[in-house]
């Protein structure tokens, strides 16, 4: 009994290890342990033995049932390891191809620079303002103290429309006359936007962009002006920098500076960079907006945007920003 | 404005080097542009007189001279100017100088003979451009000096980029008188003593518009050496101020200028018929101007006229007929004061600019013209020899009727600038400008300022003059504590951060495109109608303000195409703008979004062949655009110049249109030879705008239902309208229709497409009940048949 119980264990474990997959494991187990298997039947005739050998065999084939239920699952766990690796590694992919999807655009760096700008104002309480592009000479000149035949006017040369009847701004200024025309101080805004001047070449174009901006309240000066700026143009372009206020002359201001940042900051040279125009607003263009200037004093300042672009771009050709090239743009993205 | 250091440093004398004077004048808010040499490197160019000449053996047009320089020996020099004869004393290029363009001397042999050296022309030195031949030295210029020396080199010119209101700063005197503040030194004077008058010879002067013309004087000058030359120093400081020589008498005119900042005008006196009239040009009238253009004169045009017409064109340029040339031997020297208004516009509508027309609209000192005139006159008795016959100096309306004065303050100058001033530098700095001031309290004044400052008119004036010379980099910079609360940057800056961020992970790049546009693609684009024209436009190809954006993005992708681009995404922010009388100034000005697809509908991929865009990707990225806008949007078959008629929708957001969208229509082939043509939308970028506030809904926990009906209905059948009638029925708990297919063919009639749409259903507080579901699908079944003919397919 013994002994053929020890050869049923051994083809039984053989039996077992030898099962190549699930399937054919699974059949080996019904084989041995399932209701007519070879073990389960052995259990079936302890009753036909003798009363004092029927205990100690029925522990012995117990113990085989037991044992070879152990082997089975430890088996089937290998197996099924097995399958599921298989399985994996049917499912692998490539994951060094391309991914699926559009791939986003880019916005345009004039867009992103009026953008930072906009962004850098707005934390310092300075609204967003726009206004019309077609103009009359009122609010583009007058109002701004260029009179009719000015020779300032020959500073800016003008698109005219209608007849003369009207123009294309020649700057954003128009839109500080337009607010303060409509409200009343303390008066904080940035008027970004296109203008245009009657001018075409490699370092003009017929079509360029501004950002405003205007300060009016009580006690607003020209110390005040100074440290907006410094600290405005130092957020921009993130790095300290040295500038020059050097006097210059623009009709709706008084006093006037032109703006110039050392180019060593920059890395664009030893040199003075002119990069914007400012100053105190007039008390003629005050007057004219019907603002009290015994009571309300301002700052005006006035850039331009691919001017700015450029420096941190480093972009060198005016041209490029309205050439409208994809391959220009997308490293803007 | 050129300015020569040398001539500069007779009227100052200043002891800072040139850098540092350009330095200052800029800081003070005369922009120096630049310091120039002079002259090139004349080195080895010597003072030299041809001894004698002898035509050259081998050649008819060169000669053989022999050339005095001074010292040893004389030199052999070949030499093709016609004016190489003996006597005349010209430059000489010595063997080793290096000339302009990097011309080196050599000995060398021309044709067989030795020549050592060159004779120059003025341009060859690179001190000229007109050019006859060899330049004339004077004959006392001393034979052997370099011609550096004589010409008193080195100098430098300034060149100087002078503001519109600073005129008085358009002569040598003005540009002095600014160095002079600086080191606190002496201004020079001009010599403007009278000259004896030793003549009778008058001219009678009247001023008809005397509003136009605050003084006119005017001297005949008789018996002036004809063709009397110009002396060489003087010529020098007009070349090196920029300014043509002409003739002895125009030359004087111009150095007076230049020097004084009073502009003059010579004229032949024998050829000026009678007195002097200064008037408005009558109707009719013409004039021939100096530089050859015969004009005809507007009536409100102040003109010089004697008696038989217009003689010059008031302060802008003189007329032909009593020009001064080289037979000349009797001048009218006139100087005037004309006002900028007298002057303003003209030079825009005869498209002349001139010197002395830069200098009137500017503002000439109204107290100068009289002594200008002593100047000019004591120059060109001096070089041309004459006969000096009395003034005639008539005055019109003064400048400035009314007193000049302005009342000053020194807590105004502390207001605008941030910080005191003290009263001793403002009284300095005033003083030194010419003002007159007059304390009357403690830290106020009374200020007048000078005759030549047309810019000083009020108080702000003088706190800028203050500051200016005060220098701004002295004044302080910071806040003082003024209050800057945060404030909301406007809407209109999100709206437009949500566009351009869709647009941008929808694959489009932004463009920026000129708003004006070229007409006949625009006209294409729009069909005939009212647009805006510029009355100026650089070129006919940017002549109208453009109506549609697509008129810049079209011409963008043609230029993306024409370099290789297969998918083109291009979307454009701006203003299109409208005639429309019930607008503002008669143009509606609106802001405006605009997109382009073309090409492939997805990025190349290696696992799916690449799509063309169609329609239906248009418009799911304006779909998109609108995503959380508040209102009913609504796309309806509409046609449009520049669409293809079966492909073009107008959008319409609650029954409002605010935009198209279609591909461009078939006409437009020639855009491009590419066969496939773009996709396009425009929308107002008002309509995006409008959120109306996000409201919270609370969910439902009740499940969903969804019944799929496949619908028979006419081809031309909107498929809109069947969801317009479902949505009208409101069936109860319909949370959403899907389309999810449309199929034609097989199975069906011509003529006839089936839609699949997917209803679905959910209750806010109960479970439906598929009786109740059914009642509804019954319902809205009956409906699209009634309403659009349509039947359950297979029914």
């Amino acid at each position: 009994m013994t002994t053929d119980l020890d050869r049923l264990r051994s083809e039984a474990l053989a039996a077992i290890a030898d099962a190549g997959d699930l399937q054919a494991l699974e059949a080996q187990r019904v084989a041995l342990l399932g209701k007519k298997g070879s073990v389960t039947r052995r259990l079936k005739t302890l009753g036909d033995l003798p009363a004092d050998e029927r205990r100690a065999a029925g522990g012995a084939i117990n113990a085989l049932k037991q044992e070879l239920g152990e082997a089975i699952t430890a088996r089937r766990e290998v197996l099924e390891a097995e399958a599921r690796a298989q399985r994996l590694a049917q499912e692998r992919v490539d994951v060094t191809l391309p991914g699926r999807g559009r791939r986003p655009g880019a916005m345009h760096p004039i867009t992103l620079t009026r953008r930072r700008i906009e962004s850098l104002f707005a934390r310092r309480g300075f609204e967003v303002v726009t206004g019309p592009e077609v103009e009359d000479d009122y609010h583009n000149f007058e109002a701004l103290n260029v009179p009719p035949d000015h020779p300032a006017r020959a500073m800016q040369d003008t698109f005219y429309v209608d007849g003369a009847r009207l123009l294309l701004r020649t700057h954003t200024s128009p839109v500080q006359i337009r607010t303060m025309e409509a409200r009343q101080p303390p008066i904080r805004i940035i008027a970004p936007g296109r203008v245009y001047r009657c001018d075409s070449d490699r370092t003009h174009s017929p079509m360029f962009h501004q950002v405003e901006a205007l300060y009016v309240a009580e006690a607003v000066n020209f110390a005040d002006l100074r440290a907006e700026l410094q600290s405005f143009l130092e957020a921009f372009f993130e790095t300290e920098l040295k500038l020059r206020f050097r006097p210059s002359y623009f009709p709706f201001t008084e006093p006037s500076a032109e703006v110039d940042i050392d180019g060593r900051a920059l890395g664009t040279g030893s040199g003075w960079m002119e990069v914007l125009g400012c100053g105190m607003v007039h008390p003629r263009v005050l007057e004219a907006a019907g603002i009290d200037g015994a009571r309300y004093t301002g700052y005006a300042l006035g850039m331009g945007i691919e001017r700015l672009a450029m420096l941190r771009y480093g972009v060198t050709d005016l041209r490029q920003f309205y050439d409208n090239d994809l391959r220009f743009l997308a490293q803007f993205a | 404005m050129q300015v020569s250091e040398q001539w500069l440093r007779e009227w100052v004398a200043s002891r800072a080097d040139i850098d540092t004077i350009a330095e200052r004048l800029t800081m003070a808010g005369l922009e120096v542009d630049a310091v120039e040499p002079a002259a090139p490197s004349l080195d080895r160019v010597v003072i030299g007189r041809i001894e004698d000449t002898m035509p050259h053996p081998e050649a008819d047009r060169l000669r053989l001279c022999t050339v005095a320089v001074g010292g040893a020996e004389p030199l052999s020099i070949v030499c093709g100017a016609a004016n190489a004869q003996t006597g005349a004393r010209v430059p000489v290029a010595r063997v080793g100088a290096v000339l302009v363009g990097g011309v080196a001397i050599e000995a060398t042999t021309i044709r067989g003979v030795a020549s050592s050296g060159m004779l120059c022309s003025a341009s060859e030195l690179g001190l000229g451009t007109d050019d006859d031949g060899l330049w004339q030295l004077p004959d006392d210029a001393p034979v052997g000096t370099p011609l550096a020396d004589y010409l008193r080199l080195p100098d430098h010119v300034l060149e100087i980029d002078l503001t519109p209101n600073r005129g008085d700063c358009l002569s040598m005197r003005g540009i002095a008188r600014e160095v002079a503040i600086d080191e606190d030194l002496p201004l020079g004077e001009p010599d403007v003593t009278p000259c004896a008058v030793v003549s009778t010879v008058r001219r009678d002067v009247g001023i008809d518009a005397p509003e136009r013309c605050a003084g006119y004087a005017a001297r005949c000058i008789t018996s002036v050496g004809a063709d009397a030359a110009t002396p060489l120093w003087m010529a020098e400081r007009l070349r090196r101020a920029g300014v043509r020589r002409i003739n002895l008498p125009v030359d004087v005119g111009n150095y007076v200028m230049l020097e004084l900042g009073q502009p003059m005008h010579a004229f032949d006196g024998d050829r000026l018929v009678g007195a002097i009239r200064v008037r408005l040009a009558a109707p009719g009238e013409r004039i021939e101007t100096l530089d050859g253009e015969t004009v005809a004169l507007a009536d409100d045009t102040l003109v010089i006229a004697d008696d038989e017409g217009p003689v010059a064109i008031a302060g802008v340029i003189g007329g032909q007929r009593t020009a001064v040339d080289a037979t000349t031997t009797h001048v009218v020297f006139e100087s005037a004061c004309f006002t900028p208004s007298a002057v303003a516009g003209q030079g825009r509508r005869y498209k002349i600019h001139t010197d002395a027309l830069h200098r009137f609209e500017r503002g000439v000192d109204p107290a100068l013209h009289r002594p200008a005139l002593e100047r000019a006159s004591a120059l060109l008795i001096a070089h041309g020899g004459g006969e000096v016959g009395p003034v005639t100096h008539v005055r019109g309306e003064p400048v400035w009727p009314q007193s000049r004065e302005i009342a000053l303050e020194g807590a105004h100058v502390e207001r605008l600038l941030g910080q005191p001033v003290a009263a001793v530098e403002i009284e300095r700095i005033l003083g030194a400008l010419g003002m007159v001031v007059e304390t009357t309290d403690e830290d106020r004044w009374h200020v007048v300022p000078p005759s030549w400052r047309y810019d000083i008119e009020l108080e702000a004036d003088l706190i800028e003059e203050v500051a200016r010379i005060y220098g701004y980099e002295r004044l302080q910079s910071g806040t003082q504590g003024v209050d800057l609360p945060p404030a909301d940057a406007g809407a209109a800056v999100d709206d437009e951060a949500r566009w351009h961020e869709t647009l941008r992970q929808r694959g489009y790049s932004e463009a920026i495109t000129y708003s004006f546009v070229e007409p006949g693609l625009h006209r294409a684009l729009m069909g005939e109608g009212a647009v805006v024209a510029l009355d100026n436009p650089i070129s006919e190809q940017y002549a109208e303000m453009r109506r549609t954006l697509w008129a810049g993005l079209l011409p963008s992708w043609q230029h993306n195409v024409r370099r290789q681009q297969t998918d083109v995404r291009l979307y454009e922010a701006g203003l299109r703008f409208e005639p429309d009388t019930a607008a503002e100034h008669g143009i509606a000005q609106i802001s405006t979004l605009a997109g382009l697809i073309w090409g492939q509908a997805e990025n190349t991929h290696w696992d799916r062949p690449s799509r063309a865009v169609d329609f239906f990707d248009i418009k799911g990225d304006v779909e998109a655009l609108f995503a959380g806008v508040s209102g009913r949007l609504r796309f309806d078959a509409a046609s449009h110049p520049a669409l293809h008629p079966g492909r073009s929708a107008r959008i319409r957001l609650d029954g409002e249109a605010v935009g198209w969208l279609g591909q461009l229509a078939p006409e437009f082939k020639k855009l491009s030879k590419k066969s496939d043509l773009p996709y396009l939308f425009e929308v107002d970028s008002h309509a995006l705008s409008d959120r109306g506030g996000i409201r919270f809904e609370s969910l439902s926990e009740q499940p969903r239902i969804r019944r799929d009906l496949a619908v028979v209905v006419a081809e031309e059948r909107p498929v809109a309208e069947l969801i317009d009638v479902i949505e009208d029925l409101d069936p109860p708990a319909l949370q959403s229709i899907d389309v999810f297919d449309v199929f034609r063919g097989e199975g069906l009639e011509r003529g006839f497409k089936s839609v699949a749409l997917g209803l679905i259903f959910q209750d806010k507080a109960s479970t439906l009940t598929d009786r109740s579901v059914d009642t509804t699908i019954s319902a809205v079944v009956e409906a699209l048949g009634r309403r659009c003919g349509a039947h359950i397919r297979g029914e």
